[in-house]
């Protein structure tokens, strides 16, 4: 493709013109030798379709630098100026502008390729810290309810603005047989102090229609809210499903897809995981029990990272039990505060937050790492117990100071993490209204540190924490002794248990005995050894304290388990019985099916 | 996903100055905002996904250093874009020049792959065998629209030569991409 020794020039010119640096003379020129040169026209040609492919060439995966850089920052020399300064910053004027950039950005064409699950998570954080306001509207088509009604539908509206302030309302719009049906409208408004929630109350769902007690609504108001007390009325998983992402494991990409003409990628995950995304728009009424292992496929829109559909269901059965979709979505820039005002009625409960300054000693106990959030609301809890908060966005992290050995919570299951360089932390993944969280022990003081970061980020806050030491071993509350078992206890629990009876690589990874008057207790949890998949554990539970099953409205089946009666609660996952020498046992294990957990149930009681 | 480059929008000014004084969300969003448009030109300058991306991070922790002394006078992104070349001039002093380029080109083509794949490791390809002085003024005014004058101040050389520079970077890339380049442009 030599050109002639004339057309040298005009080449030149060619992509100077390209450029839009041709003079109107020289492009004179250009044009009248284009009408002559057809091998000139053809460069021509060349050119623009350079450019073109030069610029629409499908681009790599581009990699998320954004921690590691800030991280590095934070370590620069200027570091305290630094950090001292962005605290004052008049933040309202930068969140401004922060969300003019933010709706600015070149849209769905720029969004990286993502291949990894945790690519996922990482992402759907990176947007959830920059977001401030939120409205939605959600369509919500529920199937399996009762066997008289084949399906129901709601519409959801949503307001929030971060980090606490939260509106859902929920209206029934099914066209029920007879009038006799409760609808299921629910109202929450939850404000930093105070959270305010409406709900139908009524009979049990296998008793409608024809039910005696009179349909109502019930009302309940919780003042002097902790900050972040709980998932349930701020359920934020339904802005950007931080909760339901917040461990990648066992979240499965399925790919990119379109909803509603936006690019969204589409995961799934088990309802245990989901929990927090699923139960964000039923806080309360009466809904379809979903069971943990029930499939959930959800769609995020690939620019804001908020569920534009999710749906649950249970393979092999067809139709989803729970199909909702998102009509609108967006971020306004204000939203009158009055929708976040919540009313004082009904049962008011206090949850006995006052604001306080920590104490000198506590505050040497602080991260030095905080993820990048902003110091939030502190003070002291109806337990007397330090509180300190700090957020970003919809991110916050919560950390509760007690003296050691004066909580006899450590009865949950707790995986044992390395955080820092010498820390042990105690890990707990997230139940309902719980976020997940870590335990640190040391210095006479127990920390509780519970947020809704990336685990990994997580564990990184609580090794920036100066407290080095392991759980008590012994603890004491309301006259009973609570003894964490011994390494030697544990492992006499793997042989007698894990290796015949429990599914392969499940090791008894801590369990806790308790006495006192009434009898005694002993729990003891596994988990699968290289894993650290949330929901997984298997927790055997004795009792010599419970002498008859305890009540439940739940939906339960009946079972034999070597002569005695027992019932398995699908939505728990657990099974409980009375053995023949008259002690209660249970075994939950939401990850497992009913024959599997039968079949442990039987061993042991035949062992 | 078939990424739209070309002319990479200026940040708001507001952001801007809330990051040089100090304001660390500010910075963190300048961060999210432009990591993917600094890490693709980087890898068409390096062509190792692995050295783009640790230029990357050291380009951005250099523009939080260097912050304080940017006062407008050019683009945001062409004051970054400068940042990561001299990162990549860096590395490649440190290591000798583009050595990783030889080791990928030739092995990335894989019969499985989609038109848009196959075409974008030929573009790949073809701009890995054009010299740097010739690679680095085509990638910042064909691939992410930046003037020519804009061009010759970040690599320090006279608007002229960056006219010859780029117009020869083309006339190469032409040649090797063949005319079909039209046809697959429009596929594309």
């Amino acid at each position: 493709m030599t050109p002639e020794p004339r057309c040298a020039r005009f080449r030149r010119l060619i992509s100077m013109q390209l450029d839009e640096h041709l003079t109107p003379d020289d492009a004179q020129e250009l044009d009248r030798h284009l009408g002559e040169c057809a091998a000139c026209r053809a460069f021509e040609a060349s050119q623009h379709a350079l450019r073109r492919t030069l610029r629409l060439a499908p681009v790599a995966q581009t990699p998320d630098v954004t921690d590691a850089v800030m991280l590095r920052i934070t370590r620069e020399p200027n570091r305290q100026v630094w950090e001292a300064r962005w605290r004052l910053t008049a933040i309202a004027g930068v969140a401004a502008a922060l969300v003019v950039l933010a709706t600015s950005f070149p849209v769905l064409e720029r969004t990286p390729q993502i291949a990894q699950a945790a690519d996922v998570t990482r992402l759907a954080f990176a947007a959830a810290g920059e977001l401030d306001t939120y409205r939605a509207t959600f369509e919500i088509v529920e199937r399996g309810w009762h066997p008289d009604i084949e399906e129901r539908r709601f519409r959801a509206d949503v307001w929030y603005r971060a980090p606490e302030k939260f509106r859902l309302e929920v209206r029934d719009r099914t066209r029920y047989p007879t009038g006799s049906w409760p609808r299921n409208d629910i109202d929450v408004v939850s404000s930093p102090t105070r959270s305010w929630i409406r709900q139908p109350y009524a009979c049990p769902t296998q008793a409608l229609p024809g039910c005696a007690i009179q349909a109502g609504v019930e009302e309940r108001t919780i003042v002097r809210r902790q900050p972040f007390d709980g998932t349930s009325l701020v359920p934020t998983d339904i802005v950007v499903p931080l909760e339901t992402l917040a461990t990648s494991d066992a979240l499965n990409v399925v790919g990119n897809e379109r909803i509603e003409g936006r690019a969204s990628l589409h995961v799934q995950l088990s309802y245990r995981q989901a929990f927090p995304l699923v139960d964000a728009l039923r806080p309360g009424g009466s809904w379809v029990p979903l069971l943990p292992l029930d499939r959930v496929d959800v769609w995020l829109d690939r620019e804001s990272w908020f569920p534009l559909r999710y749906t649950v269901s249970r393979p092999p059965q067809e139709h989803p039990f729970l199909e909702v979709s998102a009509t609108d979505f967006r971020r306004p820039g204000a939203i009158d505060e009055r929708f976040f005002d919540a009313p004082r009625r009904g049962i008011v409960r206090s949850g006995g937050f006052v604001r306080r300054e920590l104490p000198e000693g506590l505050r040497r106990l602080l991260p030095q790492y905080t993820a990048g959030l902003r110091p939030y609301r502190r003070g002291r809890n109806g337990a007397g117990q330090s509180v300190v908060s700090f957020t970003d966005g919809l991110s916050f992290l919560k950390i509760t100071f007690d003296r050691m050995g004066s909580r006899p919570d450590i009865d949950e299951p707790a995986e044992v993490v390395r955080v820092g360089e010498s820390s042990l932390g105690y890990y707990r993944p997230a139940a309902p209204r719980l976020p997940r969280r870590i335990d640190l022990f040391g210095r006479g003081r127990h920390a509780r540190i519970e947020s809704n970061l990336r685990r990994e980020q997580l564990a990184r806050v609580a090794g920036s924490m100066s407290l080095r030491g392991r759980a008590p071993r012994v603890t004491r509350s309301g006259g009973l002794l609570v003894r964490r078992l011994t390494r030697s206890q544990l492992e006499d629990a793997d042989v007698g248990t894990a290796h015949d009876v429990l599914p392969d690589g499940y090791r008894a990874m801590g369990g806790w005995s308790s006495s006192g008057a009434g009898g005694r207790e002993l729990a003891i949890v596994f988990l699968p050894s290289q894993t650290a998949l949330e929901g997984s554990e298997i927790r055997l539970f004795r009792s010599t304290r419970v002498h008859q099953l305890p009540p439940t409205s739940e939906d339960m089946v009946g079972v034999d388990v070597e002569g005695s009666a027992a019932r398995w609660s699908r939505e728990r996952g657990e099974l409980e019985w009375i053995d023949a020498a008259g002690i209660y046992r249970a075994i939950t294990a939401p990850s497992l099916d009913l024959p599997s957990v039968v079949h442990i149930a039987r061993e042991i009681e035949s062992a | 996903l078939i990424a739209l480059e070309g002319e990479v929008e200026e940040p708001d000014p507001r952001v801007i100055s809330a990051a040089r004084a100090g304001d660390a969300r500010a910075f963190e969003s300048l961060v999210r905002r432009y990591q993917a448009d600094v890490y693709r030109f980087v890898l068409h300058l390096i062509r190792d996904p692995q050295a783009a991306e640790d230029i990357t991070q050291e380009s951005f922790v250099r523009a939080f250093r260097f912050l304080r002394r940017y006062r407008g006078d050019s683009r945001f992104t062409t004051w970054l874009f400068s940042i990561a070349r001299n990162c990549v001039v860096d590395e490649t002093r440190r290591w000798g020049r583009r050595h990783r380029v030889a080791d990928r080109v030739g092995r990335e083509r894989d019969a499985s792959m989609s038109p848009d794949q196959t075409l974008a490791v030929e573009v790949r390809e073809a701009l890995a065998t054009l010299p740097q002085e010739l690679l680095e003024p085509v990638v910042l005014i064909d691939v992410f629209s930046l003037s020519y004058r804009e061009t010759a101040e970040m690599l320090s050389v006279a608007e002229g030569t960056i006219k010859s520079r780029v117009h020869r970077a083309r006339e190469q890339l032409i040649a090797l991409l063949g005319p079909q380049g039209e046809e697959r442009a429009d596929d594309a």
